[in-house]
């Protein structure tokens, strides 16, 4: 069976600066991996190379064995990503966002039940029909958070995705990512709260200096 | 502090455009600063005499009385104006601007709530009385010169010079008192908690009284005999200090009057600041400092957003714009933006690019159609790319859609294609009419020409991309190798058609080739970059 997400080799530096060393690292289906690192560690760099947001300086990645850039287009079906400061387009209002991405990744059956549902979830029905730069920050994550979960994936990478949410947002959030992995989704998410590791993961990922482990 | 931390911060800005850090304590640097104040002056100081020159003709052609009535009564004017414009902008926001610094450090504060106002009323008053002293020592200088007749001797400069002081000392002062009490009334719409709803319609229906009062008078001769004391008393104060100030009553009296102006305005931002909300100061104004920070140090991008929350408010009802899903997605989300966008700007572009397209048709000669021909290739590159530009600084967002980078290239370029392609047809055929046979030729080609443009544009920019800065919203512009690769690209196509031009089908048809070809490989190109960016 393939793996949801393989790298192999892959690195990535700024200058002279290795901010990823060469890491080989496989992400099994139906499983939720944490990274936890001090500030600095190379966590956002390591999900940012594996989203195809930075361009690694060597190595490949697949997702669900394509090629993330010889076969993006079919990668980038089954792969979500969440920044920890996720930016919006000014002129779209949170309900626009997620009908656009919907659409664009051809999962507009259903869209409008969907998005009720994780709306409502998530606490911003209220709030769908404003522009997300009246947003909190907390509400923007969540936005962020909700654009990877409109449509179909195979693969979530979250960057923090708990940092600036509250109580009942987290747990919901926690919820639903458990809900994924029984659907067989593999997620990877970074973190500093040791209780998400615990609660939630199945293996914990530890990156110092550009070194990813596993512990 | 606070404040003074800023007008430090300002005064840096200004001085590091001169080449000056305030840090550098070395004996060459503090040399350099007397020798950069001595030139600035004298730059300044040459500067207002040259527009004193052209200002003293103008004073003596268009006056009905003396030069320095018509000083006046300029001068007179543009106060009137400002001071309207100044009132109807703090009757309807804060004119303390607070950064979010300044919000956080100053309303948690417990600091005398007039005391910041004065502090914050003393920082703006100098940048906005600055054009006001340039002006009344541009008109002191035009009086001292009308007086010298030419002749500028030893003595003459020294009366040149005085005229120049007596004009500034005059309008410093009222200048400052008349500001002071506009933001009075701005720090009396910002008491407590209570929103002044009568302020701003009060403003606008006394505006509106008083020019139509004005308009009356004119139009009907009688009852400018009846209004010129009202219009006198009210603008005494305004009147009489910028009439000795050139030189019609005594420089002590007008000094006396306008001290005295200043007086009474600090007193009433003093009086009316004692209960000034310092929050709600801050809400109102924030995100206009924001918008002076990224305007001060250029940052167009940001600018441009920030203006577009501030037009486009809180929210509104979805769009019911149809919708197809897979990659007509982009092109839907474009069409969508630019229906919501509300600016002037983006209309305004297209009507650049119009009068360009018809001055390249309608120019005399050659060298102006070959200048406005590369004005024309870049206004093209910046207004096919508008959209791709846009939408790297969702970098995360437009990453992840399932597109090959081509494909996302060609529907972020389709839009602005057609609507470049759309102009330029326009344009030939409202202003055409000279080209005879050719228009035909020409209106081909438009199509292609602009293709090449946008797609060595898009290469462009996607070449200069940086993920990192894309990450942080920060999107390069096209830079001279669009015009420079666009031109060559275009060179061919044309080269062919020349080579060939007794043979006019063929040439046509084999440049329309060449074209797509050059097109098709510009294209690839873009996709590889994209794929690239690092």
């Amino acid at each position: 069976m393939t793996d949801a997400l393989q790298t192999s080799d892959l690195s990535r530096s700024y200058d002279k600066f290795q901010a990823l060393m060469p890491t080989d690292l496989i992400l099994h289906s139906s499983e939720i991996a944490v990274l936890i690192g001090p500030n600095g560690a190379g966590k956002t760099t390591l999900l940012l190379c594996l989203s195809g947001l930075l361009r690694p300086t060597t190595g490949i990645i697949t997702i669900g064995g394509h090629d993330l850039y010889t076969e993006e287009k079919e990668a980038k079906r089954q792969l979500a990503f969440v920044p920890d400061v996720p930016r919006f387009y000014t002129e779209l209002t949170a309900w626009e966002h997620l009908f656009f991405i919907a659409q664009a990744h051809e999962a507009a059956d259903g869209f409008s039940r969907r998005a009720e549902t994780l709306l409502r979830e998530f606490g911003l029905w209220d709030a769908r029909d404003l522009y997300p730069h009246n947003y909190s920050r907390g509400m923007r994550l969540k936005l962020g958070l909700l654009i990877a979960l409109i449509r179909p994936f195979k693969v979530l990478l979250m960057d923090e995705p708990a940092s600036a949410l509250d109580a009942e947002s987290a747990s919901c959030l926690f919820k639903r990512l458990k809900e994924l992995r029984q659907s067989g989704a593999s997620i990877l998410l970074s973190s500093h709260d040791p209780n998400i590791s615990k609660d939630l993961a199945d293996r914990t990922l530890r990156i110092q200096n550009g070194h990813v482990q596993d512990i | 502090m606070v404040r003074s931390r800023q007008i430090t911060q300002k005064l840096s800005f200004w001085l590091a455009l001169i080449g000056y850090d305030p840090h550098d304590k070395s004996l060459s640097h503090r040399i350099y600063l007397i020798y950069a104040s001595l030139f600035w002056s004298l730059w300044a100081f040459m500067m207002l005499s040259l527009a004193a020159n052209a200002t003293a003709a103008m004073l003596t052609a268009t006056g009905n009385g003396p030069a320095n009535q018509s000083a006046v009564q300029i001068s007179l004017f543009m106060f009137v104006i400002w001071s309207v414009y100044q009132l109807w902008e703090v009757s309807h926001r804060s004119p303390f601007v607070f950064s979010e610094e300044d919000a956080y450090l100053v309303c948690q504060s417990p600091i005398k709530r007039s005391v910041v106002a004065l502090g914050w009323f003393v920082g703006d008053w100098f940048e906005q009385a600055l054009p006001f002293w340039a002006i009344g020592v541009i008109f002191g200088f035009a009086l001292a010169e009308s007086q010298l007749e030419g002749k500028f001797m030893f003595p003459g400069f020294l009366r040149y010079a005085t005229a120049g002081f007596r004009a500034w000392s005059v309008i410093l002062p009222l200048h400052l008192g008349v500001l002071a009490s506009l933001w009075g009334l701005g720090a009396l719409r910002l008491q407590g908690n209570r929103e002044l709803h009568w302020l701003p319609r009060m403003v606008l229906i006394g505006t509106i009284l008083a020019l139509s009062g004005l308009v009356w008078s004119i139009k009907v001769p009688m009852l400018i005999e009846m209004s010129a004391p009202v219009w006198q008393i009210i603008l005494w104060p305004l009147h009489y200090p910028l009439q000795a100030a050139f030189f019609i009553h005594p420089w002590v009296n007008g000094m006396v009057v306008a001290l005295g102006v200043a007086i009474a305005g600090l007193l009433v931002l003093t009086l009316t600041s004692e209960n000034l909300n310092l929050s709600r100061a801050a809400q109102e104004s924030t995100q206009r400092e924001k918008l002076h920070t990224a305007l001060r140090y250029g940052m167009v991008g940001l600018v441009r957003e920030l203006r577009q929350r501030d037009r486009l408010g809180f929210g509104r009802d979805p769009t019911r714009l149809p919708a197809r899903p897979g990659l007509s997605m982009l092109p839907w989300k474009d069409i969508l933006q630019s229906r919501h966008e509300k600016a002037l700007e983006g209309i305004w572009n297209w009507l650049i690019l119009l009068g360009v397209s018809l001055g390249i048709l309608l120019a005399p000669d050659f060298g102006s159609r070959l200048l406005l021909f590369v004005y024309w290739l870049f206004v093209v590159g910046q207004q096919t790319t508008s959209r791709l530009r846009a939408d790297l600084t969702n970098w995360w967002m437009l990453r992840s859609l399932p597109f090959q980078a081509e494909s996302i290239i060609l529907a972020e370029l389709a839009i602005p294609w057609v609507l470049t392609v759309s102009v330029g047809w326009l344009a030939i055929a409202l202003g055409g009419v000279g080209l005879g046979t050719s228009r035909l030729t020409v209106a081909l080609l438009i199509p292609l020409v602009c293709l090449i443009l946008s797609l060595m544009s898009a290469y462009d920019v996607l070449r200069q991309s940086n993920a990192e800065t894309l990450l942080n919203g920060t999107v390069p512009g096209i830079s001279a190798l669009s015009i420079l690769g666009g031109t060559l690209c275009l060179a061919i196509p044309a080269g062919i058609m020349w080579w060939l031009s007794q043979y006019r089908w063929i040439g046509i048809l084999l440049s329309i080739a060449a074209s797509l070809l050059l097109a098709y490989g510009v294209w690839y190109m873009a996709g590889r970059k994209y794929r690239s960016i690092i």
